[in-house]
């Protein structure tokens, strides 16, 4: 009898145990974070394409309604021996509001960069009409002159001002601008910030781009990682994004993002100490004529 | 006194004075009522250590014979921002020191920029002494005109005087149109008896000569429609006022030697600018026609730059520009080198951190095959250095092109290191 009251106890136990354990996986279920493949899951590619465009697609309505925005970044270019210089740059954006039927963008974000250091080049000022389809419409502003010139943008895969970015890694990277496939899930980020990523192959569907493909990694509404690679299939370019803040209750960014070359062994590293919201920007500061009033 | 810079030896020195110190005044009212809290101030600038080289000796007499002209050119840049950015107030002055055994025309100071600018939410405004920039073009300043050009100061056709304005300009649906109030005239610069890179006879410019009997207190004005439609960038616009390029006739400087007189003319002119940006080409052309200026006539240019990214595996990328520029002014108009040219040139921009580029080119001569060829060159060390070279020489020029044969032995290499701040 005790031996049976003991083997129903250590049963009732085990049940309550399993249960419980069960219940926190059935909790947890639309975040798996056991790692998975498309292979062990046995995904069509189909199903790797339908489920990797849903976790973009959640990722990038995440980024929606931040209206404008404002952002100070210091670059940081390093070379392949370490030594390294410094740009000051400012970061102007006014969020575009045209969605299809599923609810997201057709018309890229409108933004302007322009430079604070070095002296001689401060004031000059770049301006971005982002087209998801063709090219962007871009204008320069060149203070020197006080002069503003149309410039073709066919120079996708250029790299933007000495950087490792080329200039279709600083547009903003809109959902139609690629086509997905769910690779697998897998642990992600720095020991300072762990997390959970489904790791996704896209490939850019714009003209002129320089990359065969891009892995990327999604944690939920934050990016952390992309691999880029070039149109002989090679590993080319890694980017990396930390210290990620929330704003607004709903948009996170990246305040430490680093692009590392594969080929040079030089990075571009970029600290943004904060991103501000609510600017009084309107669509006409985002015209051409308007460019020469920017500072 | 006669050491003094040209821009200051004015004829109406106190009447400048004042209305800069009106000016200045103002423009200390608006900051003051500005909101503190949101101010910024930014210094910025250059300083400049120039060397010009004359190859050849002067061929016109009076002319300096010294071969390497030393000067230091400086212009800072104060800037009060609030509002966001939308409120901002700039100065710029600059002033120009060359080596004495030179041309004194060329020591010369103005102010380049003092204005108070404000971006309103679809309007806009600035008031007070700026510099505009009209047109397409890379090889000629065609229908640029709210500037006088400082022609004393280098052979940069972008070297322009400040200009005193009101301008007002606002955003519609359907383009946007400025307006510009020009109350004061600025005469144009040149080079004096010692100079080089001018016709056998000075310009005088202490006895310039008006239409207006109001001289550079005429009010000029200015209308500009500009919009943008897909691959088109376009602009018209509507001078009315002093011309800012002037006649001339032979007559005599008060110290006896034959000099040229500049008469400035009331003057209307139709200006049109395209440029269609067609993935890695760019189609532009520009062009106006003016009224009054020693006869009607039409300037116009058209060309195109097409550009090949990332060169040879680089980063760098090479432009080719090729440009045909018309001129049908007449005899008694003022004079210019261009008339039938075409214009070829090649842009090598690096694209890397300091910014290097190369622009080198040649300017032809349709009928007669004179060549003006040009190439600059610039980079940053540092960062805050540059560097700049500059060189123009001019080939095969023809008797009958008599602004260039002047000019024919004044080929010129020009080296500057500057220091911004």
């Amino acid at each position: 009898m005790y031996n049976m009251r003991r083997l129903f106890a250590a049963t009732t136990l085990s049940i309550v145990v399993f249960s419980l354990f069960s219940g926190m996986v059935s909790a947890q279920s639309n975040r798996n974070t056991t790692s998975q493949t498309a292979e062990s899951l046995d995904l069509s590619p189909e199903e790797a394409r339908r489920k990797g465009e849903r976790v973009v697609e959640h990722w990038d309505k995440c980024d929606y309604d931040f209206v404008n925005m404002r952002a100070d970044y210091t670059l940081v270019q390093t070379d392949g021996a370490g030594s390294s210089v410094e740009r000051q740059l400012t970061l102007r954006m006014l969020e575009m509001t045209d969605y299809d039927e599923r609810g997201i963008k057709t018309t890229g974000d409108w933004s302007i960069v322009s430079f604070r250091s070095p002296p001689d080049v401060a004031g000059t000022a770049l301006l971005v009409h982002a087209s998801l389809y063709k090219n962007d419409d871009t204008w320069v502003y060149m203070p020197s002159l006080k002069r503003v010139k149309r410039i073709s943008s066919r120079n996708q895969s250029g790299n933007f001002a000495g950087t490792e970015f080329a200039y279709e890694d600083i547009a903003s990277q809109e959902y139609y601008k690629f086509t997905y496939r769910w690779l697998r899930s897998e642990s992600c980020g720095t020991e300072k910030e762990p997390g959970f990523c489904d790791v996704i192959e896209q490939i850019p569907t714009y003209p002129n781009s320089g990359y065969s493909k891009q892995i990327s990694w999604y944690d939920d509404c934050r990016q952390r990682r992309i691999d880029y690679y070039d149109h002989n299939g090679k590993l080319y370019k890694t980017q990396t994004f930390n210290d990620y803040r929330q704003y607004n209750g709903k948009n996170w960014r990246g305040h430490d993002n680093t692009m590392i070359n594969h080929r040079n062994g030089r990075q571009t590293h970029l600290i943004i100490p904060k991103f501000i919201y609510r600017n009084n920007f309107t669509k006409d500061q985002f015209q051409s004529q308007a460019l020469r009033f920017i500072r | 006194m006669d050491e003094l810079p040209d821009g200051m030896r004015n004829r109406k020195p106190c009447l400048i004075s004042v209305v800069i110190f009106a000016l200045a005044s103002l423009l200390w009212a608006v900051l003051a009522m500005a909101e503190n809290a949101s101010r910024t101030y930014e210094l910025g600038g250059y300083v400049a250590a120039e060397l010009l080289y004359f190859p050849d000796d002067p061929l016109h007499e009076g002319q300096s014979d010294v071969d390497v002209v030393p000067s230091m050119a400086l212009e800072p840049e104060f800037r009060a921002i609030w509002d966001g950015g939308r409120s901002q107030i700039v100065f710029t002055p600059f002033i120009r020191v060359s080596s004495d055994d030179y041309d004194p025309e060329r020591n010369h100071a103005d102010i380049r920029e003092l204005n108070w600018a404000h971006f309103g939410s679809n309007w806009w405004t600035r008031v007070g002494v700026g510099i505009v920039y009209w047109g397409k073009l890379e090889s000629r300043r065609i229908v640029d005109i709210i500037n006088q050009r400082d022609l004393v100061d280098n052979v940069d056709p972008d070297d322009k005087l400040g200009q005193p304005m009101i301008n007002l300009g606002r955003q519609f649906s359907w383009g946007s149109v400025e307006g510009y109030l020009m109350p004061y005239f600025r005469e144009g610069t040149f080079p004096g008896l010692e100079g080089r890179l001018r016709g056998p006879f000075p310009v005088d410019t202490d006895q310039p000569q008006y239409e207006s009997t109001l001289e550079e207190r005429h009010t000029d004005v200015a209308l500009r429609y500009s919009n943008v439609i897909g691959d088109y960038d376009f602009a018209a616009s509507y001078f009315h006022g002093t011309g800012r390029e002037p006649r001339v006739t032979l007559g005599k400087h008060a110290e006896g030697y034959d000099v040229l007189i500049p008469h400035y003319d009331i003057i209307d002119q139709v200006g049109l600018e395209v440029q269609a940006t067609l993935d890695a080409l760019l189609v532009k052309g520009e062009g106006y026609y003016r009224w009054n200026n020693g006869g009607d006539f039409p300037v116009f240019g058209v060309g195109f730059e097409y550009t090949y990214f990332s060169v040879w595996d680089t980063n760098g990328d090479i432009g080719v520009l090729c440009e045909y520029l018309h001129d049908g002014r007449g005899s008694l108009a003022p004079p210019t080198n261009f008339d039938d040219e075409l214009f070829l040139g090649l842009r090598w921009t690096a694209n890397d951190l300091d910014n290097t580029s190369f622009l080198g080119g040649g300017l032809f001569d349709l009928h007669t095959g004179s060549g003006v060829y040009s190439a600059e060159f610039t980079t940053r060390f540092g960062s805050n250095w540059k560097i700049d070279v500059k060189a123009q020489v001019f080939t095969n020029v023809s008797p009958t092109e008599a602004v260039l044969y002047a000019a024919r032995k004044d080929h010129n290499l020009l080296v500057s290191l500057s220091r911004y701040f």
